[in-house]
């Protein structure tokens, strides 16, 4: 578990009129340095962007698992050219929440490009609590005014404990977000209706019924999954101001559980709120970036991708492939593996990645993924042998003083004889013995 | 350096549990021989193949550990790891030494320089969960003789309330916290942690009188812990915490000025929050209202968070409030006015009602403003029809033309697909683990069909691939990982799972131990999916030629007369017979829809042929008369202090009987056994078997749903007061073939009525493939429902939200003629009562609303619509006969 630490020049301070929020570490393309400044401005819906901002803080102060209260990781702020967008992370692992300030959300500058992490204390959140509608209220990311205070002397420092599963889950939810579809949607106020009668407990699909949305046993068109609806509640004090909610999710066809995102549009931005398939399943053990993290290709391509990216709220992918000459595809597939890092993040309600880049070692993200690095220690020893009967490959793959078998199906897909999997059927990524056999097909025989 | 004869007496010293000893060599340590202690520390502390488990010896460790270490870092996690809580549990409880003394002593002895940062670092890792006082002690010992401040950790915060504040509770010991905080200030700072540790929240409720005096100190600020207090419950989480901590704050009895500053975190927490932190911020709120203290903007923002919640009694008193105000302030009436039209977004039907009279009493077109007109009509949409017109003089407009109207989505009856058989070895095998190692109550029945029909086919295919599967079924019989198979029967396990490991030994030559004294504790198609493979196993140990010809044709469990003639032909061309409740199995699910010949069955001239020919020319078994009836419930004796109770009164339950047809049945094992239900003679109590396949029953008799229904019954009647697992074969049920009668239709209703909401939807599911396929009679339909209400068997406030779904599900007009025969049983002169009749009217309403053209007049309505008084049953029952054509 590597710890992180924060370093604020001073805590972020609200006063009547004005919220400072303090920043620490992260990337700048104007001005780098330990506290870069992104923005300064007016809120032209004070009320509604405090509330989201308060829920966003108070995703990343809850463990929807723990008992216990988890250490607090501060939401990550990333400024585009045109837009704010403020992240946090459970600390159980299981939600992302994000809160995309757009342009008629304010009424200011933004200074620069980048991302860092934001200090939400405290009394800056009770500050947050008692914002109304006819409030001015002038909002700095990164005071600017501070920049006389010399950079070497902090004056807030917190250390935290950032763990592998943390780090993964902000990379997992990207790469899954990016296989969604909008699903269904309804209007704010009968979405907040639906949310008050949501049970607190069980799991279901949410479908169409009527003007409203109902909780089915099985998938149909438009279903979104959801489990531990407890999770929802964060949304309630948002609801009021939705003016529409809209469900992302996968094109389910078996009854298999599903992350979601939920995304409430309000006045001046919108709030996406990402919840894993269980709330005892973080994202993190997800597996979506595995298959990802297997191509050497999609490594080199990535890179190149990176240094075209500016912070771009929005990534064209023609764009992209005509700078870099990759195919569209190609491109694509680079992006996916940007996400697996951390690099960039994937926008359902655009269906587009955006460059962002988690204020936090990236070569970390691929290192702590121990299925991956299992698999990689089973070929490098020899474990996987590959045999053909009956026009159907399998492979058989000795771990311990047992023999595992993986077969490609005729869709492409991977099943193991192995516990894991059959647990899993695959909701959860490959097992290490499929990924052991994906990485033995790619060597030479 | 330590010489190796001295660090052989100090693990034989660790070893034997000597600590006196030991302790005396670890304080005569200098620093070189601590220095060399550390390697080989570390290495007993691993264990060794074969040797003792270092755990026996973990006290020993720590206080080794905590002599030689040579960093705060190291020795804060060696004394995490080798805990006080543990040493209990070690050999050294048999000693009355105190081994958390005994570490203190060797640490204090050394006195490291870096022992406050020890204190700081294992402080900052204790467990908040699971009593340790042991380590508690020792780490305040360590921090008092390091003097340095207590650890800010929710771990320390938590043992020193458990240990400290509750000292009276734990016969005196501790030291009481006023003392300590008295004496080390710095303690005051760790009160406003306390109520970010849910662990504590009953604690402090119950036993509040340490908080009490501990807030009353000077040092220790109230205003934080009550900032801190609000932080959580805003934060929302287990309901039981939240009560408990809500409990806290009111034994507080927090000041109006300490109310007054924190008004805006008390609207804050209204929203989210679960009713019983909604309703104390609404009660302080209000406290502070009744003193002149709250601003009309907080008023308004109260009543804008409020009024769309679900808590009637939440909503009700908002509305009074707010209709209150505007009375005796008429300057305010504009944000009030605006505030109730929150009102308009509830989710009741009744309280949107109330909220419109509200308006309509408070308010005159001239009396808005501009901005407060639009938001009204922003929301008006979402009333219901009747309801808008209601809103006319109001708005000055017709806000009937808002879009509000209801999409309901198509009914489409269930895709059926056709069953393909397994080909490949490797795919048997990965499914044929899913079912063993899964739970039985996920077992799909398809996934078990195709498994069993594959199993002897292609252990005795003579190619490459019946040898492959062969070995691979070996090979996993013969696994270590296999060996609990072996001893299934001896646990009394004859489950669906028992009885595939039998049929895979059977098919590869091999046969496991058998034990058949527990089928009758199975439900009959849970017996009957055991009884067959059993029996396919044995004929397959006699003949292995023998196949299994039962596969089903179809996903819903039918087969086709074309699929079992070839299988039947192949058995002949092969020379063997089916197993005979393998053929029975395939017979039940045999489709006889249309004409269907017998002779091509007869022409095989063979056993089997003759049967199925037999069956299909109108000898098979007559349908069975299925019915409700009321069956006396089981209770538990009641016991008073070791004494019997007198016997509660009896109760009875809406539960299915069958009533077998009379020709007999003698060549059949199944269907005997299918159709026959019996209740324990002392009564009937709810059941939940772990191991029932209930997705794969509909399969067992696809033609036949009101006998799986009625096998089902007794199960989801758990449903009304905990979670059932049965509600999975509802829908497969509902996609099966049969009769859809009482059986079926109570099942669907007790589902409906379920406590838990997977349950219903599963229910609701179910409808809305019956209604898709037109077989949801609603005359039917109704008498199910009015007998369960009646019987007070199903709660009517579950049932009416679950009806709704149901209609704008795409149902609504079979729900419709539904509801308007129930409410028509409950609404004539003679009608029993019934808890929940206005819910039942209002959803009748609500879904007449989404089929206006399906109105139909309901005997009796008008006669009790015009009955005197303001029952709330009474304005749902006028609503009602409002929307309806004249009788």
């Amino acid at each position: 578990m590597a710890e992180h630490s924060y370093r604020y020049l001073v805590p972020s301070r609200a006063d009547d009129n004005v919220v400072a929020l303090s920043t620490s570490g992260g990337v700048a393309v104007a001005r780098s340095g330990d506290h870069p400044a992104f923005f300064t401005g007016f809120l032209t819906r004070p009320d509604v962007s405090a509330v989201a901002l308060r829920t966003v803080a108070s995703i990343a102060a809850t463990s929807f698992v723990d008992r216990t209260r988890p250490p607090t990781l501060d939401p990550v702020v990333t400024a585009h050219a045109d837009r704010l967008r403020f992240e946090s992370f459970s600390g159980c692992g299981g939600v992302q929440a994000r809160f995309d300030l757009l342009p008629e959300g304010y009424d200011g500058d933004i200074l620069d490009r980048g991302t860092t992490n934001v200090d939400v204390n405290e009394p800056l959140r009770r500050f947050l609590t008692g914002v109304r509608r006819d409030h001015t209220i002038l909002v700095r990311v990164g005071d600017a005014g501070l920049a006389v205070v010399s950079p070497d002397e902090t004056h807030v420092e917190r250390r935290v404990s950032l763990s592998s599963r943390w780090l993964r889950g902000f990379a997992e939810v990207q790469v899954i977000a990016s296989s969604f579809e909008p699903r269904s949607e309804v209007p704010g106020a009968v979405a907040a209706g639906f949310l008050q009668r949501l049970p607190r407990q069980g799991s279901g699909w949410i479908v169409p019924a009527g003007r409203s949305w109902r909780l089915a046993s099985r998938p149909e068109p438009g279903a979104v999954f959801i489990s531990g609806p407890e999770r929802f509640a964060v949304l309630l004090p948002v609801m009021r101001y939705a003016t529409r909610v809209v469900l992302h999710g996968p094109v389910v066809v078996s009854g298999a559980s599903a992350a979601s995102t939920w995304q409430v549009d309000l006045p001046g931005g919108r709030l996406l709120l990402s919840v894993s398939p269980d709330p005892y399943r973080g994202f993190s053990g997800e597996g979506a970036v595995l298959d990802h993290l297997l191509a050497d290709q999609v490594r080199e391509d990535a890179d190149l991708i990176h240094a075209l990216l500016a912070f771009e709220p929005r990534l064209d992918l023609d764009d992209l492939a005509g700078k870099s000459g990759f195919s569209s595809s190609r491109v694509r597939s680079a992006l996916t593996g940007l996400a697996t890092a951390g690099q960039v993040g994937y926008d359902v309600a655009e269906a587009t990645y955006f460059h962002r880049e988690l204020p936090y070692d990236p070569a970390a993200i691929e290192v702590l993924n121990p299925r991956l690095r299992d698999a990689r220690g089973l070929v490098s020893a020899g474990a996987v042998t590959r045999i053909v009967h009956a026009g159907e490959s399998v492979a058989e793959v000795t771990s311990g003083d047992r023999v595992y078998r993986v077969r490609r199906r005729p869709d492409a897909s991977y099943a193991c004889t192995c516990q894991w999997w059959t647990s899993h059927q695959g909701s959860r990524g490959p097992c290490k013995h499929v990924l052991a056999a994906k990485l033995s097909e790619k060597e030479p025989e | 350096m330590i010489s190796s004869e001295a660090w052989s007496t100090i693990e034989d010293l660790v070893r034997t549990h000597r600590s006196a000893e030991l302790k005396e060599v670890l304080l005569g340590l200098d620093d070189s021989q601590r220095k060399a202690c550390v390697a080989p520390l570390k290495t007993l502390s691993r264990g060794q193949p074969g040797g003792p488990d270092p755990w026996e010896y973990f006290g020993g460790l720590a206080m080794v550990g905590a002599a030689v270490l040579p960093d705060a870092r190291s020795v804060a996690s060696w004394l995490r790891r080798f805990n006080a809580q543990d040493w209990d549990r070690s050999a050294y409880r048999r000693e009355e030494r105190s081994l958390h003394r005994e570490v203190g002593d060797i640490l204090i002895a050394r006195d490291p320089v870096w022992l406050g940062r020890v204190v700081e670092l294992w402080g900052e890792r204790l467990r908040v969960e699971g009593e340790q006082p042991h380590e508690y002690r020792l780490l305040e010992r360590l921090r008092s003789h390091a003097d340095v401040p207590p650890p800010a950790s929710q771990g320390y915060v938590a043992a020193w309330v458990m240990f400290d504040w509750l000292r009276d509770w734990r016969n005196g010991s501790g030291i009481d916290p006023v003392d300590r905080i008295l004496a080390d200030p710095r303690f005051a700072a760790l009160v406003p942690i306390v109520p970010e540790i849910d662990g504590l929240a009953w604690w402090l409720s119950d036993m509040p009188q340490s908080l009490l005096r501990v807030l009353a100190l000077p040092d220790v600020s109230r205003g934080d812990f009550l900032d801190a207090l609000l932080a959580r419950l805003q934060r929302g989480g287990r309901l039981g915490a939240l009560q408990s901590w809500a409990k806290v704050w009111a034994l507080l009895e927090p000041t109006s000025d300490e109310l007054d500053a924190r008004v805006t975190d008390l609207i804050a927490q209204l929203s989210g929050a679960q009713p019983v932190v909604a309703k104390l911020g609404q009660e302080c709120l209000f406290q502070l209202h009744d003193e002149g203290r709250l601003s009309v903007s907080d008023l308004a923002e109260i009543g804008r968070v409020l009024l769309p919640r679900t808590e009637k009694n939440i909503v009700r008193a908002t509305l009074a409030r707010l209709r209150r105000h505007a009375i005796a302030h008429p300057q305010d009436r504009d944000p009030i006015i605006g505030a109730i039209s929150s009102g308009l977004t509830s989710p009741a039907v009744d309280l949107q009602r109330e909220a419109v009279k509200v308006l309509m009493g408070l308010a005159g077109p001239t009396d808005v403003s501009s901005e407060v007109r639009a938001e009204i009509m922003t929301v008006a949409g979402l009333l219901p029809p009747d309801l808008r017109p209601l809103l006319d003089e109001l708005l000055g407009t017709d806000p009937r033309g808002i879009d509000g109207a209801a999409r309901l989505p198509e009914l489409r009856p269930p895709d059926l697909t056709a069953v393909e058989p397994i080909t490949s070895p490797n795919e048997l095998v990965e499914e044929f683990l899913l079912l063993v190692r899964g739970d039985g109550n996920g077992m799909g029945g398809v996934a078990l069909e195709r498994v069993t029909e594959a199993i002897p086919r292609l252990a005795g295919d003579a190619s490459e691939t019946g040898t492959r599967f062969r070995m691979l079924a070996n090979e996993f019989i013969d696994d270590d990982r296999s060996r609990w198979i072996h001893h299934l029967p001896e646990w009394g396990d004859e489950s669906v799972r028992r009885a595939l490991f039998a049929l895979l030994a059977a098919a590869v030559g091999r046969s496991l131990p058998r034990r058949t004294d527990r089928y009758n504790r199975d439900r009959p198609p849970q017996r009957a999916m055991v009884r067959r493979l059993f029996s396919v196993a044995d004929a397959i140990a006699v003949d292995p030629r023998v196949r299994s010809v039962a596969l089903p044709s179809w996903t819903n469990g039918v087969l086709t007369p074309t699929e079992l003639l070839t299988r039947l032909t192949a058995a002949a061309a092969g020379a063997w017979e089916p197993d005979p409740i393998d053929l029975e199995q395939a017979l039940l699910r045999l489709d006889l829809t249309g004409a269907v010949d017998p002779d091509p069955f007869a022409a095989l001239g063979t056993r089997a042929g003759d049967t199925t020919s037999a069956w299909i020319s109108g000898r098979s078994p007559l349908q069975p008369e299925v019915t409700l009836r009321r069956i006396k419930q089981y209770r538990d004796p009641q016991f008073d202090e070791g004494r019997h109770e007198p016997p509660p009164p009896d109760t009875f339950l809406s539960l299915p009987d069958i009533t077998p047809a009379d020709r007999p049945t003698d060549d059949l094992e199944l269907w005997p056994l299918l159709t026959s239900i019996t209740y324990p003679g002392r009564g009937f109590f709810g059941q939940w078997d772990p191991e029932a396949a209930y997705r794969a029953w509909p399969l067992v008799l696809p033609h036949h749903r009101e006998l799986i229904a009625a096998f089902l019954i007794p199960d989801l009647v758990r449903g009304r007061s905990s979670t059932c697992q049965a509600d999975v074969a509802l829908v497969p049920l509902a996609e099966a073939n049969g009769e859809a009668g009482p059986a079926m239709l109570g099942a669907l209703t007790y589902a409906l009525g379920a406590k838990a909401a997977h349950n219903r939807a599963a229910g609701v599911d179910a409808l809305r493939i019956l209604a898709a396929r037109d077989q949801l009679d609603p005359s039917a339909f109704a008498d199910v429902l009015v007998a369960l209400l009646v019987g007070r068997d199903v709660n009517a406030k579950r049932l009416a939200p679950a009806l709704a779904e149901l209609a704008n599900g795409g149902a609504a007009r079979q729900v419709w003629h539904t509801m308007a025969l129930v409410v028509s049983k409950f609404v004539a002169d003679d009608a029993p009562t019934v808890t929940g009749l206005p819910d039942l009217i209002s959803v009748a309403a609500d879904v007449l609303l989404l089929v206006p053209e399906a109105a139909i007049g309901i005997p009796g309505l008008t006669r009790f619509a015009q009955r005197k008084g303001a029952t709330r049953q009474l304005v749902e029952a006028r609503r009602l006969h409002a929307l309806l054509p004249p009788e």
